[in-house]
This record gives C-alpha cells, structure tokens and sequence, in this order.
C-alpha cells in the first residue's frame, strides 16, 4: 500500500494560524493577562497591608522570584482570612510572612535570580539548600500529601547541565510555537529537582514551576513539560480577572469527568478538567508544529506524531466533557468561553493527516497515542 | 443637595488592557471588578447629578440606546456602586 502524500505546508499554515488564535484574545494575550494579574497582586498587598495594619512596602511586589511566588500565595490565603471575617488570622499570617521576607530579601543568592537578562525559563540558583528554595519545595511537598500522587520531591544542587537542558527545551517550544513559546514561560522560574514524578505546579507557590531532572535528556519532552507547566500558571493568572468558575464553586463537590486513562476510575473535577484541557489543546498544537518540522525525518515522525494523537485525544475528551450540563454549570461566563474558545481549536484540528493518510478524528479514542507510520 | 460623589475607602487597579479594573475596598473589606462602562460612571461622581452623569453616557453611546435605557442603565450602575460603599447616596433622581 502506498502512504497517502502529505501537503505538510497546508498543515503548517493551518498549525500557524491556529497558533495565532491561541495567543490572542482575553484568553491568549500573555503580556495583558501577566500584567493583569500583577495589578491584582499590587492592590491586594495594599488591601491586605492596610487592613491588617502591616506596612505596605512589606506585601509590596518583590523582585525576586522565589520571594514574589511566597507573598503571591500568602496574599491568597490571607484573603480567604479576611473574607471570611478573620482577621486575627488574616494578620498572623500576613505578619508572619512580611518577617520572613524581610530577613531574606536582602540575601545576594537570592538577587543572582532576579538578575536581567536571565534565560527564561531559567533554573532557579538560590534553591537546593537555600531556605527559601527548600520553603518553596516543603510547601510543594505538603500540597502532594493525601493526593493520589505521592511522590515527594527533593531540591538538588544547581547544574550548568539544567541551565543547557531549559535552554535546549526553550529552543524546541520557540521553533514549534513562535508566539506562544516565548511567551508562555515569561515571569516562569524553574525550581529543578529529583523524583519520579516528572512535573507539578501548585498554585500555592505561583510562578514556580517544579521539574525532574530526569527528562532533561530530552529536549522536546522538556519543552512539553515546562510548556505544560506554565500554561497552568497562565490559567491561574487568567482566574484572578474572569469568571472561570461559577461563583461559589468547591472543588470537592464539583461535578464530575471521568477521564479513561491512566488507571481505573479516574475523575477529574471541572478545574482540574480545565486546567487540563487548556494544556492538551496547547500541547495538541505543540506536537502538530513539530510533526510538520519533522515531516522528512522518520526516526522522529513517528513518536511525535504519537504524542499529537495522544494530546489531541485527550484534549478532545474534555472539550467534550466541558460540554456537558453538569461540567458545563461549574463554569462562569468566562469560563463556558474559555472551554468554547479552545473547543474551536481542538474541532479545527479533527482533519488534520497524520503520516499515514488517517486524520486525527480517526484516532478520538487513542488516549495513549498509536502507533504511526513512520 | 449634593450631587454623587466616591469615597475614600477604596482604590481601584485597572486591568492591562483596561477593559475592567479591579476595585480594593477597605470597608466593606473586598475585591470586585468593574467593567468599563461601571467604571466611567463611578469616575463621573464627582459631585454630578445622576442626570448630569446619564448626559455623558447618553453622549458616549450616541445613538445606541434611548434616554430611557440610558437612564435605566445610569440608575443600575449608580445602585451597584452605592450598595458596594464605593460612592455616597448623593441626589436621586
């Protein structure tokens, strides 16, 4: 049998075009919504200073990464304090955190990070060792416990080795996504560690993104990861201006999707289907950029076109989950636009051939990727 | 009588693209947003009559709406900005 013929610059200008959807709009524009939600993190340290009676210039943003990440999560949970109507709490907690922060900002190894001109994403340099670092890990650590997953992460010592890895993965996301790569990871530090778990973000410790060392031998899987990783910081930034959720929202009672991978009985919540099918659809996109670059190349063809399959499948499944009543209640206004938004990429991307001939639609239920022609 | 006028226990930080701001509120403790339009007229308190702010309005959205919704949506604009503490009750209509 002969392989069907490709016009892979068809798929690349279609990829393209795609692309420049995602980086615009409400949802897209990356500058607008960092900048967005730095305004909200400036007028909250106000807020929160002047209703605890703390000196401003403490909740004030702080330049240096892993300090800015800890008074972004402490504004957070001092909030919920003083919504609730403590505020003894409110102010034992935000108190706490302005000590803190002002017995280590003015640390040098901390300013080495904030430095201009940094890679981005760049690995954290203050971090294995330095109590900061370890804070930032302890709290990660803490948000894993009593989840399914429970690997603890350990820091370890910086590496020009993870610099080069981060550098290479950056390459990758720049040559497959132009302006959403770049972009994407803009404000993002990489915090690197060892475990078997290959990634995670918590939105308690924001703008750090946690990486295993481990895939650093792979530059594309890399660049996947971080890609993966700081779209979750991006769709956190995106929660602090629109209504993504509907008001009143708990996770724990949140309906429910089941998702068909990844071992039995997995349920995802209408956050965590979000969170989820943001980061598919990016990654689908990701994976068809690189398939197009690697048209002539078998030995890469391939596994890529296996990740597309899998990015797309899934992607597909909460595009579809994000439809139903149930799923589709849990949303605010912006968020039954978000999932509509990015259910138009993900149903312009259904046609798409694959290096054998079949296009993606043939594949709807291949959550772990297939195998492909090469 | 006096005409609308802010208060003091509150700022706001617009959004990047200002499309909405955020608005900080100390008493009743608070954030909320306020899209544009909620925000013209809340910076149009400035000691105005509620009439006086519906003429701007009705200027900014020409041919757009009536007296009376214009009207209509200067009051609702004007109750939501009073029930959030951000301006003072000022002169009804």
């Amino acid at each position: 049998m002969t392989a069907a013929v490709v016009d892979w610059s068809g798929v690349l200008a279609l990829a393209t075009g795609l692309e420049r959807r995602l980086a615009g709009g409400m949802f897209g524009r990356g500058d607008d919504i960092r900048r967005t939600a730095a305004a909200y993190y400036r007028g909250l340290g106000v807020l929160c200073a002047q209703t605890c009676g703390l000196d401003p210039a403490d909740l004030a943003p702080a330049g240096v990464p892993q300090l800015e990440s800890l008074r972004r999560g402490a504004l957070d949970a001092g909030l919920r304090l003083l919504l609730a109507g403590d505020v003894e709490q409110g102010r034992v907690l935000l108190s706490e955190h302005a000590a803190y922060r002002r017995t280590h900002q003015d640390d040098p190894a901390l300013a080495a990070d904030a430095a201009p001109g940094r890679a981005q994403p760049g690995a954290l340099q203050a971090w294995h060792g330095h109590p900061v670092g370890e804070e930032l890990v302890a709290r990660f650590n803490t948000s894993m416990a009593g989840t399914a997953d429970t690997s603890v992460v350990a820091t370890v010592p910086s590496r020009r080795d993870s610099d080069t890895a981060l550098r290479a993965a950056a390459e990758v996301l720049t040559t497959a996504l132009p302006l959403i790569g770049p972009d994407v990871v803009e404000g993002i530090s990489v915090g690197v560690y060892d475990g078997a778990m290959n990634s995670g973000y918590y939105a308690g410790t924001p703008l750090i993104v946690y990486v295993s060392e481990r895939i650093f031998a792979d530059p594309v899987r890399t660049a996947e990861i971080v890609l993966h990783e700081s779209l979750h910081q991006k769709l956190a930034d995106l929660g602090v201006a629109r209504d993504i959720l509907r008001a009143g929202y708990v996770d724990e009672s949140s309906e429910l999707l089941p998702v068909p991978w990844g071992g039995p009985g997995r349920l995802f919540s209408a956050d965590r289907s979000l969170a989820a099918y943001h980061v598919y659809t990016h990654q689908s996109l990701f994976y068809l950029a690189l398939l197009c670059r690697y048209a002539d190349d078998p030995a890469r063809r391939a596994g890529t076109a296996g990740n597309l399959v899998k990015s797309w499948a899934r992607a597909r499944h909460f595009a579809r989950g994000a439809e139903s009543p149930g799923l589709a209640g849990e949303y605010g206004v912006d968020g039954r636009r978000l999932t509509a938004w990015l259910a138009e990429v993900v149903d312009a991307l259904a046609e798409v051939p694959l290096p054998g001939g079949s296009p993606l639609s043939a594949h709807a239920e291949n959550y772990t990727g297939v195998s492909v022609p090469s | 009588m006096d005409g609308l006028r802010k208060t003091s226990t509150w700022f706001l930080e617009p959004y990047a693209d200002h499309s909405a701001a955020f608005v900080f509120s100390r008493e009743p403790f608070g954030v909320s947003v306020l899209d544009r339009l909620t925000w013209y007229v809340l910076e149009l308190c400035d000691g105005r009559s509620a009439e006086a702010i519906g003429e701007r309005v009705a200027g900014l959205l020409g041919d757009r709406a009536t007296r009376e919704q214009v009207a209509t949506l200067v009051d609702r604009k004007l109750d939501l900005l009073g029930r959030h503490g951000l301006i003072t009750a000022g002169a009804g209509r």
